[in-house]
């Protein structure tokens, strides 16, 4: 049932202590890149400064804006003959960041996706099949080197073409995936177009899903539509990637390997810890890493921690849900709106199909919200005056939960952006403040 | 049974004609055709020849699309023959959501198309007065 079984289990004390440990090797490693070895000199801290935990919070954040002043070695804490890997964020926000490895690092990567995949169920008699891009990308290696690791067969069939998916799985019998939550809703359709049923006619009980954030809904349809059981993963590129926190199948929360990491939950404004059990924003220490040590990342996506322990047996603290990213919120009206808000509206609908996209554009001196949401065959068959209401409702129902009014339009599938990667589902049009 | 081609069409100046441009692409013959509309989008029904093959030509083109069952009813081209259809179904409690027909020059026959709520029960009723105009002849008109 455990990975590691000592590390998994060990109590509360141990692993602080544990932690504390890997911590003052942490600043130590960290001094040796340029960036932290300024920064660190010029607060004048060091090794030295950290006699318990709690000292962490002497130390400075690290943010993305750092990783991007510092692209591409200011990070670097480690000769570059010694970096085996780099990967790197896609950019599409801006300059990149890059995260380096050393053959240390991925092994130890690889060991945590390993230690989440086999607390989700894997083992070594499975097929694993890996429906997600290979390249800078980490959620594509980080799930295949950890699979691999565990000892599972691993069918590397990257991302698209949906009918040589499904006829992989059927020939290798897969039994777990690793797939993007809205591409594995758009499989179904596929799968129904070849007359096959996923809970029938392939083996799968397992399907990672992620790379996208995803409301609790849509994770309820790819379970009942694949009949698997399919773990929240938690991971981002600047802590390695996938691997961070996951799902047990006790699904009571995703386990954060505090081993590996330090976790801690800031207010994102005044950046002091929350409350126990509140939301805020999730900062993270690596404890582990060589190439790349980072202090206090500022991770911007928002969680809380949940309370009390698992049935599981496992010591680590569990994280909610992401409940959002403060990069992808957007103001309407003055509103604060999480995207993810409005998909679990959305999928309360069992009409409703998983493509949609939000509209932002401003008309006179207001802005105007409009979802957009494609009329699938399924809607089809309920007829227009029932379509018609069903576009009212939704928009009744969003005013309840964001509080300002959107249009719904039903529109056709080509009014919508075709992607089998990471789904567009906000377009803002509004000019930028100040035009 | 027979069945209709149903589109969903937003209201937009070109689309209509982007879906007739895909049957055509295929050689699809289009034999009847209804539109009803709800504002901002419309729902497209169409009787063609090849249902199936209309329906994979227009899902290859992206448009949302489904098939549906329906009635089709042949009748003498005279005065009360729908009657005679409608009070057999009214007469067995049956729901008429959507109608439509057309007149085949050709073989002086009209032809009733009924969406009904349950279209095998009507089925049934209507073949008993011996009214059924099965898929064959309807493609074949």
């Amino acid at each position: 049932m455990y990975w590691d079984k000592e590390i998994e289990v060990l109590p509360r004390p141990e692993l602080e202590s544990l932690q504390l440990r890997r911590l003052v090797e942490t600043i130590a490693q960290a001094q040796k890149a340029p960036f932290y070895r300024d920064r660190l000199a010029k607060e004048g801290l060091s090794p030295e400064s950290v006699r318990g935990l709690e000292d962490l919070r002497r130390f400075p954040f690290t943010t993305k804006q750092d990783l991007r002043d510092g692209f591409p070695d200011g990070f670097l804490a480690v000769p570059r003959e010694e970096v085996v890997r780099v990967h790197a964020s896609s950019g599409t926000t801006g300059t990149p960041t890059a995260v380096y490895h050393t053959v240390k690092d991925l092994d130890r990567w690889s060991d945590l996706v390993a230690r989440c995949l086999y607390m989700a169920g894997l083992r070594r008699s499975d097929v694993f099949q890996n429906c997600m891009s290979y390249g800078l990308f980490t959620g594509g290696l980080g799930l295949h080197y950890g699979a691999e690791k565990l000892g599972a067969m691993v069918v590397p069939s990257g991302v698209g073409n949906s009918r040589r998916q499904i006829t992989l799985m059927r020939q290798f019998g897969t039994t777990a995936v690793h797939i993007i939550p809205s591409y594995a809703l758009k499989l179904l359709e596929t799968f129904r177009e070849m007359g096959l049923d996923p809970r029938k006619d392939t083996h799968l009980r397992i399907a990672v899903v992620g790379a996208e954030p995803h409301s609790e809904e849509i994770r309820r349809r790819i379970e009942d539509a694949y009949g698997v059981f399919a773990p929240n993963s938690y991971g981002l590129s600047e802590m390695n990637g996938p691997g961070v926190a996951f799902d047990c199948p006790h699904k009571t929360g995703l386990h954060l390997w505090e081993d590996s990491y330090i976790l801690e939950i800031v207010d994102p404004k005044t950046l002091e810890p929350v409350p126990e059990g509140e939301v805020g924003e999730i900062v993270l220490t690596t404890l582990c890493r060589e190439a790349m040590p980072l202090i206090r990342y500022r991770t911007r996506d928002l969680a809380r921690i949940l309370p009390g322990s698992c049935p599981c047996g496992r010591t680590h603290r569990r994280l909610s849900r992401i409940q959002g990213r403060s990069d992808d919120m957007f103001i309407v009206k003055g509103v604060n709106i999480y995207p993810i808000q409005v998909e679990q509206v959305l999928m309360g609908f069992a009409e409703v199909g998983n493509n949609y996209v939000i509209h932002l554009d401003r008309q006179g001196a207001s802005d105007r919200m409009t979802v957009k949401i494609e009329a699938s065959e399924a809607l089809l068959a309920l007829g227009l005056d029932r379509l018609k209401d069903l576009t009212r409702r939704i928009a009744h129902a969003l005013r309840e939960e964001i509080l300002v009014t959107p249009e719904v339009e039903l529109v056709e599938p080509g009014s919508l952006p075709a992607t089998e990667g990471k789904a567009v589902r906000v377009v803002d049009n509004r000019p930028a403040q100040g035009d | 049974m027979p069945q209709q081609v149903v589109v969903f069409l937003e209201n937009k100046p070109g689309r209509l004609a982007h879906v007739t441009e895909a049957l055509a692409a295929s050689a699809i013959n289009i034999r009847a055709v209804t539109i009803a509309s709800a504002g901002s989008f419309g729902l497209v029904k169409l009787i063609v020849d090849r249902p199936r093959e209309a329906y994979e030509a227009l899902k290859e083109k992206r448009f949302s699309v489904s098939l549906q069952e329906v009635l089709a009813v042949a009748l003498e081209d005279r005065p009360g023959g729908l009657h005679a259809v409608l009070s057999l179904l009214a007469a067995r409690g049956l729901n008429v959501k959507d109608a439509c027909g057309f007149i085949v020059e050709s073989a002086r026959k009209a032809v009733l198309i009924l969406e009904v709520e349950d279209a095998r029960a009507a089925r049934e009723i209507v073949a008993q007065a011996g009214l059924v105009c099965c898929e064959d002849e309807l493609y074949r008109l």
